[in-house]
């Protein structure tokens, strides 16, 4: 029977019993969504980089690497793993793509995942393993003939499968491109045996007599010629990797980390952007949502409470109603749960999956939502919360006789406010005084009304202060720093001479990108040729500066990781040389890139434009993209808007989540102040069937009930202001590691939060004023206080 | 002169399908300034005219003419008007606003009425000028009752609604509260209509209107209504 009354007391208090399940789910939806989508990436990035046999290292050594070298690392202690690695971008013949031509000796480093086909077989000298994505865009199947061209030669093979490879994850060209476009660009995997086919054809092309005995001499070299790197699985870290490679091959060689791959470094960059991102804003809403919720479940066991005395009174057992009680709690937070989780995965599963907004980032096999148990125990834990506010409610109303316990409730007495008695107050209507007793005499559905609109602004201004702030920061740096329309990438054909002529041509600027190591981290040194004024440089706060003629700007990231300042020095080692450079910092700057920027005629008085590392790789220049006609000495070509919208695209996800806060954030404002609302409507229903008694139109009264919940919301989104810059400071702290970005929060993120806090206060006020018309006077008044 | 006529009116109240007539073809007036009494056991819908007099409610059927004004007819807030300026209610459960002060309380109707007389100088008629700035919790039943009248008063009505305003006190109270009406109902000159189930108001009143079944029984003039301190409670 009790359960009945569970039912029917249910639909009694729907709005109250909905809203308090829509918080659950909301709450816990947006917390999961968040924290899998960030637990995912880590977790099936991690296995594919597992599966794959992922590189920690790799060994680049632009004259080769020949296979006595590989034999001298893989006796070195704490190798796993070890195989040549060879990975150019080589045209597709019969289209314009390109295909990352990957050759690797290793069965098990630097390999791939089979989704379709054939294992893959080293001794295959016809084969190919063809990224999936790329086959299917292209309409590739397995059997199909595949004609690539590298330099002079020529690889065709069969496509004996279809893979995907972890090396690359994100599926890029080159620096030049930020999204992957799987139409026109994706991997193969050739083998050994058909690279050594290829060079023997093209020795044999050159020298058709060649003997047999020298021509596997001949290709053995042209090998090792042609493998200038080496890819190893080792758990040393990079500096004793480092020793024992220069000691064992005598010589030094350039050595990355996995962290200096792009792909490895992206996916770690997503993945701790989504664990800052999850860290606070979605614990803050999660927080609200319980706090609004153990307030309701409390207020709606007093409302209950002369139907506890009348059970108590009938002989039920304290333990029997306290059951029954908690039995709404936890009712309400299972099913609140069961739909956070679902809402949580559906989020997830939104940018997590093939088909999803990462989807067009990450390319990798396994698309698992992870959820893992630390979420599992916060939903648990909840449930129990909410279950235990549940049974105190109860019990403190058990404490009592029966006979206690069948008196209706009545709320706390009112005490005068330290304001009465002044001038003020004496000059206020008495509908104003009405509502400020009110509030004080209702603490906690005030506090949790105040709380409501005061974490929904903080995440208001937060979210929309993330967005104004990333648009600030790409404005600053596209309509700020890049004055050119379009930026050529030069190709390695293209030696410095070409490329200043060609910038000269162009009336445009130049830089060259050196690769050189500080410390033990690469870093960027670039040199730059501005004589047109097409590309600028922004200070700390985003002020258009120049580069020094002395010395050199630093990026704000590297400053603060090499805890460096305007007059110290900064050594630069480039890869490929033994010289190194001291550097004089003149200023920090604001970068896209971890670099040290200078200009030619600085890098010419360190003799740096004389080093075999400097080599120009950019133009800057006015002319339009389609002007410009294409070479082998060009790379690509890319407008400033390619750019701006290749960066927007890499940003989708990004926006995806400050949009999902903003939406949320205005559904949880709705439900926690219709709901608290609508509690102080029936908490207040006697007093307003008063006023009505006495002659107060239904208007005069529903403006009182609006009133209170403004001047609540007036009070939280003045105070969420200043809470959700600071939010946004916190975070934008957090993401320090991955942009150089200058909070921004003006009032094109402060208005429509406002407007959005307000006006979802002013929505809910009008609903339940709505409500008095309603008002039974005769129903109302009956009965004792 | 007639202040209240209630002409062939019928107050049905339909719960499923079930159909009660809480008043049934009622046809009545009141004298303006007497004092009212009406009895009847409970459901026999003493509350029901009460309510219908007050604007409170809206007749099925029938006509109800109060000071020349047909209120049956009037709209949520011609009727909210009409509650603010012509009738006064007191409840049995006193119904104060608890987060307003006595004075408050009163004051409050300055903002409806539009001929409402001063709080300080009712509060002050009725022995409660000290109690002007307390919380209503912090008075007796009796005084939050004489708080109530004062209300009710304060708005100038023509006519005093009290249902059963001495249900929630004891006799003695009860005798201070009902003197306090007659009083400030001789002294302004309004009517007053209670409603009660307790015989003993009745020996006070200038009518007496029986009410039983919906229906009205009998209304007898007393010429000789006694005083409180006279009736044996």
């Amino acid at each position: 029977m009790l359960r009945r009354k569970l039912w029917r007391t249910a639909k009694v208090y729907k709005v109250q019993f909905i809203s308090m399940i829509l918080l659950i789910a909301l709450g816990i939806g947006v917390f999961v969504g968040f924290n899998a989508e960030w637990v995912t990436i880590g977790k099936d990035t991690e296995s594919f980089f597992r599966d794959s046999g992922f590189a920690d290292y790799r060994i680049i050594d632009e004259d080769g690497i020949s296979t006595a070298d590989v034999d001298k690392i893989r006796n070195l202690e704490g190798i796993g793993g070890i195989g040549r690695f060879l990975s150019v971008n080589a045209d597709v013949k019969g289209s314009n793509d390109q295909l990352a031509l990957t050759v690797t000796e290793s069965d098990h480093t630097s390999i791939f995942v089979l989704t379709e086909g054939k294992e893959y077989d080293r001794r295959d000298a016809e084969g190919f393993w063809l990224m999936d994505k790329y086959a299917e865009m292209n309409g590739i199947s397995i059997g199909d003939e595949l004609t690539v061209t590298f330099e002079d030669m020529e690889f065709t093979g069969t496509v004996r499968g279809l893979i995907e490879s972890a090396e690359y994850l994100i599926c890029v060209r080159d620096e030049s491109q930020v999204m992957p476009d799987f139409n026109s660009y994706g991997y193969v995997y050739g083998t050994p045996a058909m690279l050594r086919k290829v060079i023997e054809q093209k020795i044999r092309e050159e020298e058709p007599d060649i003997d047999d005995d020298i021509m596997s001499v001949a290709v053995k070299q042209a090998c090792d010629e042609t493998f200038c790197q080496v890819n190893i699985i080792s758990s040393m870290d990079k500096q004793e990797v480092q020793t024992a490679v220069d000691k064992a091959l005598g010589r030094s060689l350039l050595i990355l980390t996995k962290d200096e791959n792009v792909s490895y470094a992206e996916s770690r960059g997503e993945m701790n952007e989504g664990k800052t991102m999850g860290a606070i804003l979605p614990v803050l809403f999660l927080a609200i949502a319980i706090l609004t919720m153990i307030t309701t479940m409390n207020r709606i066991t007093i409302s209950e409470k002369t139907q506890i005395g009348t059970l108590k009174a009938l002989g039920f057992r304290d333990k029997r109603i306290i059951r029954h009680y908690t039995s709404y709690a936890a009712v309400i937070s299972v099913i609140g749960s069961v739909l956070g989780i679902a809402m949580g995965y559906f989020l997830c599963r939104m940018v997590m999956s093939q088909d999803g907004m990462m989807g067009t980032y990450f390319v990798m096999p396994d698309w698992t939502i992870h959820m893992p148990v630390w979420i599992w125990a916060i939903v648990l834990a909840i449930v129990i919360l909410t279950i235990f506010i549940g049974y105190l409610s109860v019990r403190e109303l058990l404490r009592g006789t029966a006979a206690e316990t069948l008196r209706p409730y009545t709320p706390r007495h009112i005490h005068r406010l330290l304001i009465e008695g002044t001038a003020l107050w004496r000059r206020m209507r008495f509908g104003t005084k009405w509502n400020l007793r009110d509030i004080f005499r209702h603490k906690s559905r005030s506090a949790m009304s105040f709380i409501g609109t005061f974490g929904c602004m903080l995440m208001l201004v937060a979210s929309f202060g993330i967005n104004q702030t990333m648009n600030n920061f790409l404005d600053t740096f596209y309509d700020g720093t890049a004055v050119y329309a379009s930026k050529v990438f030069l190709s390695a054909e293209a030696e410095n001479e070409d490329a200043v002529s060609f910038a000269e041509e162009l009336s445009g600027d130049y830089s060259a990108s050196v690769s050189a190591k500080v410390g033990d981290k690469t870093v960027s040194a670039d040199v730059y040729n501005i004589s047109h004024g097409l590309y600028r440089f922004i200070d700390e706060d985003s002020n258009i500066i120049s580069l020094p003629k002395e010395g050199a700007l630093i990026c704000k990231r590297l400053a603060r990781d090499f805890d460096v300042k305007a007059g110290d020095t900064v050594t630069i080692e480039p890869y490929g040389t033994d010289e190194s450079y001291d550097i004089l910092i003149s200023g920090i700057n604001g970068s896209l890139t971890e670099s040290i920027s200078m200009t030619e005629e600085y890098a010419k008085s360190l003799g740096l434009t004389d080093s075999e590392a400097y080599r120009i790789n950019s133009v800057y220049t006015m002319t339009g993209k389609d002007q410009i006609n294409t070479s082998s000495k060009i790379k690509s070509v890319q407008s400033k808007q390619d750019i701006i919208d290749s960066f927007d695209s890499f940003m989708k996800i990004f926006y995806f989540f400050i949009i999902v806060l903003i939406v949320a954030s205005v559904l949880l404002c709705l439900i926690v102040l219709y709901n608290l609302g609508i509690m102080s409507y029936m908490e207040r229903y006697r007093e307003m069937a008063t006023l009505k008694v006495l002659g107060f139109r239904n208007k005069a009264i529903g403006r009182l009930l609006i009133s209170q919940n403004l001047w609540i919301a007036m009070a939280g989104t003045l105070l969420g202001i200043p809470a959700g810059i600071w939010a946004l400071n916190v975070l934008m702290d957090m993401l320090a590691g991955e942009y150089e970005m200058e909070t921004m929060v003006g009032p094109v993120s402060i208005l429509p939060a406002t407007a959005l806090n307000l006006g979802v206060a002013v929505i809910v006020g009008w609903m339940i004023s709505r409500k008095n018309r309603r008002i039974n006077m005769v129903e109302a008044l009956k009965g004792t206080e | 002169m007639k202040i209240v006529k209630f002409k062939d009116v019928t107050r049905t109240y339909v719960t499923g399908d079930h159909t009660q007539n809480a008043l049934a073809h009622v046809d009545l007036e009141i004298e303006g300034g007497k004092f009212v009494v009406i009895l009847g056991p409970s459901g026999a819908g003493k509350s029901t005219f009460l309510n219908l007099l007050g604007g409170l409610d809206n007749p099925t059927s029938g006509t109800i003419i109060v000071d020349d004004t047909d209120i049956s007819t009037l709209s949520s807030d011609e009727l909210a008007d009409y509650r603010a300026a012509k009738v006064g209610f007191v409840f049995q459960s006193y119904n104060l606003i608890p987060t307003l002060t006595v004075l408050e309380n009163i004051s409050l109707v300055e903002e409806i009425a539009p001929d409402h007389m001063s709080a300080q100088e009712l509060l002050t008629e009725v022995g409660l000028a000290d109690h002007a700035h307390q919380f209503p919790h912090e008075l007796s039943g009796g005084e939050q009752q004489r708080v109530s009248i004062c209300r009710a008063l304060a708005k100038n009505p023509k006519i005093l609604l009290c249902d059963e305003p001495t249900g929630a006190l004891d006799s003695e109270t009860g005798v201070v509260v009902l003197k306090l009406l007659l009083k400030m109902a001789r002294d302004y000159g309004k009517t007053i209509i209670i409603v009660t189930h307790n015989q003993n108001i009745a020996k006070m009143a200038d009518v007496v209107i029986h009410i039983r079944s919906g229906k009205v029984t009998s209304v007898n003039e007393q010429l000789h209504p006694l005083s409180a301190e006279e009736v044996e409670w």
